[in-house]
């Protein structure tokens, strides 16, 4: 999807070519604006390219205000927007349908009418980068008046459909530098460098896992325990082959480009502990839950309750961004609390002390437990909770 | 990749330049060899990338 | 001008020297274009009888048109008469097992003057496939009869993106078939249309890049001779999933097996495949003056339109067209009036057929129950039968058309 067809490549190609021929900085950014339109377009389609005009344009006339009260109303037009076209159904199933069916079957009627076939492209992620502004601009950061760059900022093709999610403050200078930049052969083989390897990790590793996973999930029970526990290391590998595979070509193509977007992993799985673990996966993503909703709600300045119940609303939402089911809430909620453990035990009485001197000597077991933690947290991610409750119990011989 | 810089700054120095080039050819063929299969595999029905879908 | 400190290249790749990367870059594309485009001229398929699971869609193995080119080339001389079998799983020789494939007796029969290759794909239609192949071969072996089967009172209908049109598309956007106004328009109409634009568009950009990095004739080779990494049903599970696609036998099951003979015409199935079998009363609702059964003027004319499009008009005299007859195990089952309608739509659609231009027979009227394996395909006995129908309209085609004396 998307990177995988040819028509991407193709356009990829010619919008590259095109935007380092050209000789003036305005000129790159018409084209590249141009561009992205285009792409856009094609593959959102015209029912899906309205809902983030307006927010853009929303976004754009908030942040040139400079108004407190005009940031915060588009920010929560921006979170109406995304719990609209994402969560609609799932919060009427969820909120609605216990109480009363038939209210429940109406609301879902409704929303089904006036929502496009499918959410918008992209729009967990440019809701993110919208919330971001308006959040920076609001409290005191320049706002974008060029109407070209806040295109750009909002529908730049490389990172438009699955990030990394940009901050504005970092990307605006990175634009502005390639808009201008001669020629650089540097980036041009370094981008293609890590365009391949992202296509590498995709084709070569995770769509290879995945057969396995496929074909093999389906008999998790009757396996014998290494061939269970083999699937789960696929099944961890998978998901970080694919998704750091999807980052990297869209770091890759930006690198091409000349401009630089954020990293979104660095090796997660040698993480010692869980909070290493965060600060290494879905990078961007963790960094606006952290700015956005945990420091927000208080972090971790008022005592370590508090400290605790933010970070379990804050991942709890991480696990609600990743989709409309219970499952990715427990996911989240799951992370939550492995943090949370993480974070205080070593205030526990007697075994905190314990636990502590063990992983200080034996930085090993902190590796095994965090990424049993993580890799197991993966079949909540994955399949129903009952599955993966299921699956959990068959790796330990837990019929 | 530290490990690696490391390793590669105990070589001679006359030979870093050479091991670079070769290295970096290494790369480009290995890319090639990448993309060309993406053009094959592009045509066949394949998993979507799993965040897309998010 | 330097870029901004805090945007700095990454360390990841910063080893990497531009010039020799983009020098093995480029190396490593036009080596590989290379290879597929010998690939596109290699026939690695010895001893080739048919597209069977292993090398074929269903699998998720697309035979390139190069490739199939490649076997045909291999197989015979420009001065036989190349006998290319297209069509669906009929001719393909569903149910007879290799060795007794009804396209290998018919070359025993017609003998060295004639070349016999079958490229019927299971489920395609007359014009896919084996149909792309002969076309674009006029020129090479200019002395050719292209066969195809249709069932009766069907329209020869395969034009969107589907997944045994790819053939086409590559000869078509490459320049390989005959310039036909009619075709030309069609794909005009196809590309105007906004559900099939999109599809249409990746297949013209695929073949764009086929045409310069041969791709898929280069990983096609790979898959088949060394190691398959594209997803398929064959295997359990990796690795023999990855076991080069020349590992896998054509295991085509004989339906004249004992294991089969008696799952051949399941109860379960059986309405259904009568309401198949009834299908003529669709078209036949009144009879006519003489008190035969009439097919709507409608419907006269769009067959006779559809079958006029199928192919350029000087490809349709070399286009044996064939038409089957159904199990005598559910045609016995038709009452008088049914039967009787049913006849009158082999005879309608072999006129059609006529008229458009194609010569055209019925083939499986007096076979029996053991000549089929199911409803439709034909059992190795039936195949053998089949084969001695085609073989002399084969010859006498051959005649007409002045390819042999």
């Amino acid at each position: 999807m998307i990177f995988t067809t040819y028509w991407f490549l193709l356009f990829a190609v010619v919008a590259i070519v095109v935007f380092r021929a050209l000789p003036w900085a305005a000129a790159r950014q018409g084209w590249l604006a141009l561009a992205c339109a285009v792409f856009h377009y094609h593959f959102a389609g015209p029912a899906g390219v309205k809902p983030i005009i307006v927010l853009m344009v929303l976004t754009y006339f908030a942040g040139l205000s400079r108004r407190r009260a005009a940031c915060v109303a588009a920010m929560v037009a921006c979170v109406i927007a995304l719990c609209f076209y994402k969560y609609s159904l799932f919060l009427i199933g969820s909120a609605v349908a216990p109480f009363s069916a038939g209210l429940a079957a109406s609301l879902a009627r409704l929303a089904t009418h006036a929502m496009p076939g499918a959410p918008p492209l992209g729009v967990s992620f440019f809701t993110f980068e919208f919330v971001h502004y308006l959040f920076e601009v609001r409290r005191g950061g320049e706002p974008i008046r060029n109407p070209v760059k806040f295109l750009l900022f909002a529908i730049f093709f490389p990172s438009l459909v699955a990030g990394p999610i940009k901050r504005y403050a970092q990307f605006l200078p990175s634009l502005e530098w390639a808009s201008r930049a001669p020629f650089s052969a540097d980036d041009l083989a370094q981008g293609l460098a890590r365009v391949g390897l992202g296509f590498a990790k995709k084709l070569l590793i995770a769509d290879q896992l995945t057969l396995y996973i496929d074909q093999n999930q389906p008999h998790f029970g009757e396996t014998g325990l290494f061939g269970r526990w083999l699937l789960l290391v696929a099944i961890a590998f998978r998901i970080l082959m694919d998704f750091s595979g999807y980052s990297d070509i869209a770091i890759g193509c930006a690198q091409i480009l000349g401009i630089r977007l954020p990293e979104n992993f660095a090796w997660p799985y040698g993480a010692r502990d869980l909070q290493q673990f965060w600060q290494r996966w879905h990078m961007s993503l963790t960094s606006w839950i952290r700015d956005y909703i945990y420091i927000p709600l208080g972090g971790s300045r008022r005592g370590w309750a508090r400290r605790v119940i933010n970070g379990l609303i804050a991942f709890g939402l991480c696990g609600l961004w990743h989709g409309a089911a219970r499952h990715y809430v427990l996911w989240g909620v799951y992370h939550g609390v492995g943090l949370g453990v993480c974070a205080t035990y070593e205030r526990w009485p007697v075994a905190g002390a314990a636990v502590s001197k063990v992983f200080r000597k034996e930085p090993l077991a902190g590796w095994v437990l965090t990424q049993l933690f993580s890799w197991m947290g993966w079949l909540l991610f994955f399949y129903p909770t009952a599955v993966a409750v299921r699956m959990a119990g068959q790796l330990f011989g837990v019929a | 990749m530290n490990t690696l810089n490391r390793w590669a700054g105990r070589l001679p120095a006359p030979l870093r330049p050479i091991l670079a080039s070769a290295l970096s050819l290494l790369a480009g063929l290995a890319v090639a060899l990448v993309l060309h299969y993406v053009l094959y595999r592009v045509g066949l029905p394949s998993k979507p990338f799993i965040y897309v879908s998010f | 001008m330097n870029p901004p400190d805090e945007h700095a290249p990454r360390a990841r790749f910063g080893w990497i020297r531009p010039a020799w990367f983009l020098a093995g870059l480029a190396l490593g594309l036009a080596g590989l274009a290379w290879l597929g485009y010998r690939s596109s001229r290699t026939d690695f398929h010895p001893g080739y009888v048919r597209i069977y699971q292993a090398i074929s869609p269903e699998t998720s193995y697309y035979p390139t048109l190069g490739e199939m080119e490649s076997i045909v080339r291999a197989k015979c001389r420009p001065g036989q008469v190349l006998v290319v079998v297209g069509g669906n799983s009929i001719l393909q020789g569903v149910w007879q097992p290799v060795g007794e494939v009804w396209s290998q007796r018919l070359q025993a029969l017609l003998g060295g003057h004639y070349c016999v290759v079958n490229f019927a794909f299971r489920g395609s239609s007359p014009t896919d496939g084996g149909a792309v192949v002969a076309e674009a071969l006029r020129k090479e072996f200019p002395h050719q009869i292209y066969i195809a089967d249709e069932a009766p009172l069907t329209g020869v209908g395969s034009w969107g993106p589907e997944s045994y049109r790819y053939v086409f598309w590559d000869a078509y956007f490459g320049g390989r078939l005959l310039p036909d106004a009619a075709r030309d328009a069609r794909v005009r109409e196809l590309e105007a249309d906004p559900a099939q634009r999109r599809a249409l568009r990746e297949l013209r950009i695929a073949d764009g890049f086929g045409r310069i990095f041969h791709q898929d004739d280069w990983w096609n080779q790979v898959c088949y001779r060394w190691l398959c990494t594209i997803p398929s049903d064959l295997g359990p599970a990796i690795p023999e999933l990855w076991r080069p696609r020349k590992d896998f036998a054509d295991q085509e099951p004989d339906a004249t097996d004992p294991v089969w003979l008696g799952r051949r015409y399941p109860d379960n199935v059986l309405a259904t495949e009568m309401q198949i079998e009834r299908s003529a009363a669709l078209f036949y609702h009144s009879r006519g003056p003489d008190g035969r059964w009439q097919l709507a003027e409608a419907t006269r004319q769009d067959l006779s339109s559809l079958f006029t499009a199928a192919f350029p008009a000087p490809l349709r005299a070399r286009t044996l067209m064939l038409i089957g007859y159904d199990s005598p195990y559910y045609r016995s089952r038709l009452d008088a009036d049914e039967a009787s309608r049913q006849e009158q739509a082999y005879e309608d659609t072999l006129r059609l057929w006529h008229e458009a231009g194609y010569p055209a027979i019925a083939y499986g009227r007096n076979f029996n129950e053991n000549d089929y394996g199911d409803r439709i395909h034909l059992s190795k006995l039936g195949g053998a039968k089949l084969a001695d129908a085609v073989a002399p309209a084969v010859r006498q085609l051959a005649q007409k058309l002045g390819y042999l004396p």
